[in-house]
């Protein structure tokens, strides 16, 4: 039997944070982490030597692969082709591959239902948040421009970002110089530079980023921002983190949880354990499909219904095109600047909103440089004529990236599966599709798109038009919606789940909606902001 | 066979003179048996080439073989981007880090302005500038 005053179930962001602020504060926490550690060398060479290079090609473990198993674009994990989206189940999470894009949500954001009569308000507001979001800012590292986001859409910001923005690349300053005042609708059309967990200067003995243009799948020197920062400051405060880990069930009595029962796998075995803690404090931070999962394993009771439903993403996708000059976009970070303005507007009772991310990376995942090059082999081209195609077209390749707004639909949902894992536990399964509403913001999105690129006289230029062409942005949201009470949500305000006293669920998971913001600050200041709530309740005899 | 043959259709295969010996043997040493094979009969056909552009030689006496077309695109694929071969090759050979370095010295990051991703760029910010290519 394992024990802490704080038991934490998943080591990525959300989990890693709150356990590095409670141990921190002197209490003893245990994390649980279903995968393995990660030796960043390790997954920098190996992700250099495969042929196919994916989101999971640096993280690829048979043993892994085998115990703690998630969705990588390939396996039938999650049995739905709908739900574009992948997840890592090692230590530090997904935020091993994220891209580091960290802005806010807007204010209206949490209040979908109020201002525009869709979806639901959350039960807190900006202004409970923000003081959180300040603090998730320094706890990862956020390198951004005060002046251009302060009160963005309402956004006010009571401290400046840690660190000053990550220089716009040269090929977002030649786009941004050839769109010179332009507006559509009316609407003038600003290019801002992206907040982002990753460094601008040294920050608390990290480097700056160096410009490896490999974020996604890593960095291989640690400027970007991962959770493993806050497992190795849990660890030094004395939290234990035990890897290879896998909580398969809460067992629960009526009004607790009195303790976790796990799969603890390594080299070919696996067995059995237990774990408790002695403050009755549980904190699941498993991420959004598998916290709902380990909830619906567990036969939690839920009065709301709402255990495992609401699932949404940021369905995402392309367009591309070829820059008039070269433009060099294979360096630097993935995503330097954005097109923000229609992340909110009087549109949203009818139709999603979105963001455009610059991109830094050729065409990005529309085309791989190695599928054009394949391309332009089948067209024949070869010696001479291929480098000549390569220098011209090559140093020309550019990219805008959209994500647009998903509405919680109780219909899109996270069940149990028939099937089982190699751990003998049932799998999730998922229902998932997209509604008018984001369809509406998708065409929105690919016909501004093509106005942008055209105003930026990029040529060429590609977009799908089928409506229900995405594909996801690894936001995976929902499933387990904070509310104001027991009738329309699984946790209050504070995270705690309103069945199971001293049970806490962090993570996306508690998103009732999500905006257009990448998640991981949003994750990280709940994260901050129940920890302190443990603390207080803690510090009452 | 001789290595320099090797050194030289594969120069001609992307019009590079910068090839060296060194590449040429390093990427020999990975050929499968069946690479060989391929390798013995373009080796044939590249000796008795007329003199002239080599990009029209290739496409009117290997591409019509679907193999050869195959392994010689491998090659360049190699060249531009150090990749284990994704066509009928062996398991990739050498330490991770030989091979991660294999992948960082292609071809193709360099012609297209960038640098290879995985190493760093050289200072902070180098970005934000045209390239230096």
């Amino acid at each position: 039997m394992l024990e802490a005053q704080i038991v934490i179930i998943g080591g990525g962001v959300a989990g890693a944070v709150m356990a590095a602020s409670l141990a921190e504060a002197g209490y003893s926490v245990l994390v649980l982490e279903a995968g393995a550690p990660v030796r960043r060398e390790a997954a920098l060479e190996a992700w250099a030597s495969v042929a196919p290079k994916t989101l999971v090609s640096p993280y690829r473990d048979r043993e892994n692969d085998t115990y703690a198993a998630s969705t990588d674009g390939t396996s039938d994990y999650l049995g739905n082709q709908a739900f574009k989206s992948t997840y890592l189940r090692v230590a530090g999470g997904s935020t091993w591959h994220f891209q580091g894009s960290t802005p806010r949500l807007l204010p209206s954001d949490f209040k979908m239902r109020t201002h525009f009569g869709v979806g639901v308000d959350w039960p807190i507001d900006y202004g409970t948040l923000e003081e959180f979001y300040s603090r998730a800012e320094r706890e990862l590292g956020v390198s951004g421009d005060s002046q251009e986001w302060n009160d963005f859409y309402g956004a006010y910001r009571s401290k400046d970002f840690p660190m000053p923005p990550i220089w716009a690349s040269y090929s977002d300053r030649e786009f941004t110089r050839r769109l010179g005042d332009f507006e559509i609708d009316g609407k003038p059309v600003t290019v801002r530079r992206t907040p982002q967990a990753r460094n601008s200067q040294p920050y608390r003995n990290r480097p700056p980023c160096a410009g490896n243009s490999t974020c996604i799948p890593l960095c291989p020197i640690g400027a970007k921002y991962d959770a493993t920062v806050h497992l190795h400051r849990a660890h030094d405060s004395g939290a234990v983190i035990v890897e290879r880990c896998v909580a398969s069930r809460l067992a629960l009595s009526q009004t607790d949880v009195q303790y976790v029962e796990l799969k603890r796998w390594e080299n070919g075995t696996v067995r059995d354990d237990r774990a408790r803690s002695t403050r009755g404090i549980y904190v699941l931070a498993a991420h959004a499909i598998e916290s709902a999962r380990l909830l619906l394993l567990s036969n939690a009771t839920d009065r709301s219904g709402q255990i495992g439903r609401n699932l949404m993403d940021h369905p995402a996708g392309t367009i591309v095109g070829q820059a008039p000059d070269p433009w060099y976009t294979f360096r630097g970070p993935p995503v330097t600047s954005g097109i923000d303005e229609w992340r909110d507007g009087p549109f949203r009772s009818s139709s999603a909103a979105w963001k455009i991310s610059l991109g830094n990376d050729g065409y990005g995942r529309f085309r791989s440089p190695e599928t054009a090059v394949k391309n332009w082999l089948a067209e024949g081209l070869i010696g001479g004529g291929l480098r000549k195609k390569i220098s011209d077209e090559g140093a020309r390749m550019f990219r805008l990236s959209w994500g647009v707004e998903q509405l919680p639909d109780a219909a899109n949902r996270v069940t149990l599966s028939e099937n089982v894992d190699a751990l003998g536990l049932r799998k999730a399964t998922l229902s998932y599709s997209i509604d008018d509403y984001t369809r509406a913001g998708i065409a929105d999105v690919r016909k501004k798109g093509r106005l942008l690129l055209e105003r930026g006289a990029v040529g060429s230029i590609e977009i799908d038009s089928d409506p229900n062409a995405y594909s996801g942005s690894g936001h995976i949201m929902g499933t387990c919606r904070m509310a104001a009470d027991a009738s329309s949500g699984v946790v209050d305000a504070d995270c705690q789940s309103f069945e199971y006293e001293g049970l806490f669920i962090v993570g996306s998971a508690v998103f009732p909606t999500v905006g257009t913001a990448n998640p991981t600050l949003t994750v990280a200041a709940l994260a901050l902001r129940a920890a302190e709530h443990i603390q207080r309740r803690l510090a009452v005899p | 066979m001789t290595n320099d043959d090797f050194r030289m259709f594969l120069a001609a295969l992307l019009d590079d003179d910068q090839v060296s010996a060194g590449e040429a043997s390093t990427i020999e040493a990975l050929l499968s048996a069946a690479q060989r094979a391929h390798w013995q009969r373009a080796l044939l056909l590249w000796r008795c080439r007329p003199p002239g552009e080599a990009d029209a030689w290739f496409v009117a006496a290997i591409w019509p073989d679907r193999d050869l077309k195959q392994f010689c695109q491998d090659l360049i694929l190699t060249l531009l981007f150090g990749l284990p071969f994704e066509n009928g090759g062996p398991a990739p050979t050498g330490s991770l880090g030989e091979r991660a370095g294999r992948h960082f010295r292609g071809r193709f990051w360099g012609l297209a302005g960038g640098h290879p991703p995985g190493i760093p760029g050289g200072y902070y910010g180098h970005w934000a500038y045209p390239s230096e290519r």
